[in-house]
């Protein structure tokens, strides 16, 4: 078993005026290759901050994190930034799309980033696009797509430059419910990958079937770990 | 990424036009009234200059420029004549009077009286008649941009009568002579005409016109006629700078003109700043996801640099664009002869117009580099 992440007692601070406020407390977790695993629970217990952490964007007050084989909490704020670009993928709720970039433009965004030339960047945007079922959109713009495809635009600029570890914010929150199995789909056939691992934070109960692993959070804390049948048991008592 | 940049800001056409209607503007306004100010300064000196030949203006001590006139007695010009080195001096009459045309309209003009015999003072730019007919009695050289005003819409002829001060004056000749700071039209008589033309005074000579023996420096010659006579000598160049001077501590022009570059400096930088800003602000999301899928800092700096210039250059292009237009289009206008956009003007300009597009990205910047790529969690 290998692991895309190794969380070992993470705390996370916040300073408000003289005090601080603790929103993680001692959060031991691990994040698996070859696996979808979905960290859920209700609002303001810390999946946000957890995953901001993961992914390098927020530093962490204590605790280790292992990301991919490195040690995040050594790691500089730079070479984060080098990091994030080169080896993880993200996939947001409101799909952060720039309105004025084509679908292919938008999904070739870490590869330019990377200085990647603008013409193999497209070409690799386009073959991504085109594999998740946008063959024929990829040069509209996003106020031309739907929903749907707006969030398949997002999935292909997560997976374009090909990261280890995909990283999700709700996304199936702002889709109606065929489109967001449909996104689903999507996402549970890259997590089959071995090199791959997904993560995907959400509220939505209709999507729990896809995840191999779900890890509940509340008040800061990581309550448990399930297999999907087993949280979608204890959420719906018969 | 500085395709992207392009893009992001080009998609965005209204703010891309606020963008390039700030700059333009600003550019223009600073381009216009600064080159229409210059203009107004070199028209102070263009009195002093147009009298080519003498190297040294000599005129009472309380004179402070070139428009002012405190006649002396006639025997200064004796007197200055006596002073060793000086190759020649000549009296020059310069003053503002007025005439009436036969249709019984007025006209106040610039009346310049030069010497009888060399002429030096006159103009020497004749679109017709001669300019040695000063010489004769009653005869008067008016300035072409003086005619079309005096009579505007008639063909520039000679022989129209002229009344000044109750004194016949006849057209004999129209020169184009270079524009002065007062706009009126520019008569020139002899020096004597003038005289008889102006009521009489105790002193009537404004100024004398002085040229160096050759090999003598006009700068010792000045502080020479002032010891021996009593006068204030100036060379050309100091008069036409004091003269300049003048215009910009003793009047309020500057200022006028100050607060008008400076409102087009504001308004063009708060439009370009507030443009920016909410172009800025409008896209946090989106900035923040490419910080989060790993966009350094320094590669927005480039992308919003890249912005900044395209808006500048643009902007800066098109203002300068309209300012050579209305200057162009103005050419033929008599009230605009002068006035050009000088090269230093458009060198000029271009430095603000980046002091305010660097002014404009700084508060963008400052929040594109703090802001925190959490953000894009945040539904």
């Amino acid at each position: 078993m290998t692991y895309a992440a190794r969380i070992q007692h993470l705390n996370k601070e916040f300073p408000v005026g003289d005090e601080s406020i603790k929103v993680l407390h001692d959060i031991t977790a691990d994040i698996r290759m070859g696996e979808l695993t979905m960290l859920v629970g209700p609002s303001g217990c810390g999946k946000t901050t957890l995953i901001s952490i993961i992914t390098g964007i927020l530093s962490t007050t204590s605790g280790d994190i292992d990301l991919l084989g490195h040690d995040l909490i050594a790691m500089k704020d730079h070479k984060k930034v080098v990091f994030r670009r080169e080896n993880l993928g993200f996939i947001f709720q409101q799909y952060n799309l720039l309105p004025a970039l084509t679908a292919a433009e938008n999904a070739a965004m870490p590869l330019l980033a990377a200085g990647v030339p603008n013409k193999d960047a497209l070409q690799k945007a386009r073959i991504i696009l085109d594999d998740i079922g946008m063959k024929g959109q990829t040069e509209k713009p996003p106020r031309q797509l739907s929903g749907g495809q707006q969030q398949r635009v997002a999935i292909a600029r997560a997976l374009v430059h090909n990261p280890k570890l995909i990283v999700c914010d709700e996304p199936t929150a702002a889709l109606d419910a065929k489109t967001g199995q449909a996104v689903m789909e999507i996402l549970r056939e890259i997590a089959n990958d071995q090199n791959r691992a997904v993560l995907i934070v959400t509220h939505d109960n209709r999507i729990y079937k896809y995840a191999d692993r779900i890890l509940e959070m509340s008040d800061g804390r990581i309550i448990g770990d399930f297999k999907p049948q087993d949280f979608i048991n204890k959420e719906q008592p018969s | 990424m500085l395709t992207i940049a392009v893009k992001m800001l080009l998609g965005d056409r209204a703010k891309y036009l606020g963008l390039i209607f700030g700059v333009t503007f600003a550019t223009l306004l600073m381009a216009q009234q600064v080159s229409i100010f210059v203009g107004l300064l070199s028209r102070t000196a263009s009195a002093v200059y147009s009298v080519q030949e003498a190297d040294i203006w000599v005129m009472d001590q309380r004179v402070q420029y070139v428009e002012e006139v405190e006649p002396m007695r006639d025997i200064e010009l004796t007197n200055v004549r006596s002073v060793p080195g000086i190759a020649w001096a000549v009296p020059f009459y310069k003053g503002v009077s007025t005439i009436r045309m036969p249709d019984g309209k007025t006209q106040q003009v610039q009346l310049l009286g030069v010497d009888d015999v060399s002429l030096i003072g006159g103009c020497t730019k004749m679109i017709l008649g001669d300019p040695r007919a000063i010489q004769k009695p009653q005869s008067a050289i008016m300035d072409v941009n003086g005619f079309t005003f005096t009579w505007p819409g008639k063909e520039l002829e000679l022989g129209r009568v002229m009344e000044l001060n109750d004194s016949r004056l006849v057209l004999s000749g129209i020169c184009d002579s270079n524009p002065t700071f007062l706009t009126f039209p520019i008569i020139y008589t002899s020096y004597n005409t003038a005289l008889e033309l102006t009521p009489p005074t105790r002193k009537k000579l404004p100024f004398i016109l002085v040229k160096a023996q050759e090999g003598i420096a006009p700068e010792d010659l000045t502080k020479r006629i002032t010891e021996e006579t009593g006068l204030q000598a100036l060379t050309q160049e100091e008069f036409a700078w004091r003269s300049i001077n003048y215009i910009l501590t003793r009047t309020g022009i500057p200022i006028n003109f100050g607060i008008t570059i400076m409102l087009g400096i504001i308004i063009g930088a708060a439009i370009t700043a507030q443009t920016f800003y909410i172009f800025v602000v409008e896209n946090l999301k989106q900035f923040g996801a490419m910080k989060a899928i790993g966009v350094t800092n320094g590669q927005l700096l480039k992308m919003v640099l890249t912005q900044a210039g395209i808006v500048g250059v643009t902007g800066y292009g098109l203002g300068v664009g309209l300012t050579a237009f209305f200057f162009t289009s103005m050419e033929d206008n008599p009230a605009f002869k002068g006035f050009v956009l000088h090269w230093q003007v458009v060198g000029g300009t271009a430095v603000v117009i980046t002091f305010i597009i660097l002014f404009s990205i700084l508060f963008s910047l400052r929040k594109v580099f703090k802001l925190d790529p959490a953000i894009v969690f945040r539904g």
